[in-house]
């Protein structure tokens, strides 16, 4: 991995998207939503503050998570839309380099996301240790697994083509419902309980819900195996689309 | 003794859609020596894009394989050396020029005087914070070449570089490869245009799904005229089959 090759297309990145102004409103529609949202949620007094705040976060977990995710998805995307990347490839540009860039871009944008919405909680919405904590301690979570999807989503959508790019978003929505997001998972039939606990997100919501996840260890290796299982998709994907019809026009 | 650059050694192409298939290459082989300008020229669909695609490791070979420059596609100098010009490649819609060619500046980590030197040499120097939508098909060419030159490549690969583009440019292009060519620089061409084989190739190849039909020196096919003869005879009898 070459170090000037990915703050090359780092730099591309950032350029691309903050150069675009319908980039920039994608990037700032989910979370400013969330927080004027939650926001006249909170100040009318209909429900109670530790609900609102309980689905502030859940909504919050869902728009970093997707930031993460999907961004990278959407750098590849615009490679393919653009129909550069087989341009940038013929450069010698490695596949690993070029997802780590989308990674380290959408990473960054992800925590700026947290950032900002750690501030809000604490200045706007009365929060305090208790949320900057838990935001913290969820982090590593949410951020693996979510990097681990971006991989395999990218793959997918390498591999089938762009015409496919609904896959990253429409996949973690599915994964996040698949968390059982709104209620606890022992409220849920056997069969489904089972069921979520393939979703890495399950995890996150647990502990939203309940101020601790009755097992971190179990989550944490749970994200670590989304993160290899996506590097692979990845790199499946990559190379089989390369040896079948090629790369020239994905 | 001659100095090989390019050896494409018995390279095979198929592509599955479904039930049908397509037999792009066929064991496919032909060498390339340094300081030629190499043309390979057949019909559609004969096979000339899917060999360039394999030499810029967008495609595998089911069978096969290529060096340039004594380096396998693996090797991770396989791209120090050489560079791809595309006549349909393009760039992301909103940057300029300027913007395109710092990008793969950094890439390349190669140096912004040379690059700007290209830029007038190509009379692109008014156009630096032209938007890439906004250029013309000649304008768009001509930055497609600096941005190819720019790495000071020892083998140059173009397919189709003058597609679309009007006489004068055309002619403002071939004018600049023969400058290169020159200077040393080896050149891999695929063309349909009789015009850039003749006033450019040394040596020229024939294929026709997948297969070399005939390789020889340029002066061998005779003028331009009796170049254009051959071309259509070959496709032609690819059509018959």
């Amino acid at each position: 991995m070459r170090v000037h090759t990915v703050k090359a297309l780092t730099l591309r990145n950032i350029r691309a998207t903050f150069t675009d102004k319908g980039r920039v409103s994608e990037i700032l529609v989910f979370p400013v939503s969330f927080l004027v949202i939650w926001g006249l949620f909170y100040a009318s007094g209909i429900a109670e503050v530790h609900l609102a705040s309980q689905l502030l976060v859940i909504n919050l977990i869902w728009s970093i998570a997707g930031t993460f995710q999907t961004q990278a998805n959407l750098m590849l995307m615009f490679d393919l839309w653009s129909r550069e990347f087989a341009q940038i490839l013929r450069q010698g540009v490695r596949i690993e380099e070029m997802f780590v860039s989308h990674i380290i871009f959408s990473t960054t944008l992800g925590i700026l996301n947290l950032l900002v919405f750690l501030f809000f909680i604490v200045y706007s919405f009365g929060g305090g240790m208790t949320e900057i904590r838990m935001f913290t301690e969820l982090l590593p979570l949410y951020a693996l697994s979510s990097i681990g999807l971006a991989l395999m989503f990218g793959g997918f959508v390498l591999y089938l083509g762009r015409s496919y790019a609904f896959i990253s978003w429409t996949g973690l929505q599915i994964l996040i419902m698949l968390s059982s997001p709104f209620s606890p998972i022992s409220t849920l039939p056997g069969w489904l309980q089972k069921l979520v606990l393939v979703s890495p997100f399950t995890f996150v919501f647990e502990y939203v819900r309940f101020g601790r996840v009755a097992d971190y260890i179990a989550g944490l290796i749970l994200s670590i195996i989304y993160l290899f299982l996506g590097t692979f998709c990845a790199y499946f994907f990559y190379n089989k689309r390369r040896k079948t019809k090629g790369l020239m026009e994905v | 003794m001659s100095d090989i650059v390019v050896r494409v050694d018995a390279i095979s192409k198929r592509f599955e859609a479904g039930k049908s298939s397509v037999q792009a290459l066929n064991s496919l082989s032909f060498e390339i020596e340094r300081g030629e300008v190499f043309a390979l020229l057949g019909p559609n669909g004969s096979g000339k894009t899917t060999t360039l695609n394999i030499l810029s490791c967008l495609l595998d070979p089911d069978q096969g394989d290529v060096e340039v420059l004594g380096l396998k596609r693996s090797d991770p100098h396989f791209f120090d050396k050489i560079s791809f010009m595309s006549g349909d490649s393009e760039y992301y819609w909103a940057f300029t020029v300027s913007e395109i060619l710092k990008f793969y500046a950094n890439l390349s980590r190669c140096s912004w005087r040379l690059t700007s030197q290209l830029l007038g040499e190509f009379g692109l120097s008014q156009l630096t914070d032209r938007k890439w939508m906004m250029l013309s098909n000649g304008e768009k060419t001509r930055l497609r070449l600096v941005q190819a030159l720019m790495t000071e490549p020892e083998v140059l690969f173009l397919d189709e570089p003058t597609v679309g583009l009007d006489p004068d440019i055309s002619d403002i292009v071939r004018t600049k490869l023969k400058e290169l060519h020159l200077k040393g620089l080896t050149i891999f061409l695929t063309s349909h245009y009789m015009k850039d084989i003749d006033s450019l190739a040394s040596r020229v190849a024939f294929i026709k799904n997948g297969k070399l039909l005939e390789i020889a020196p340029r002066e061998d096919f005779g003028d331009i005229e009796q170049l254009e003869q051959k071309f259509i005879r070959y496709a032609r009898e690819e059509e018959r089959q």
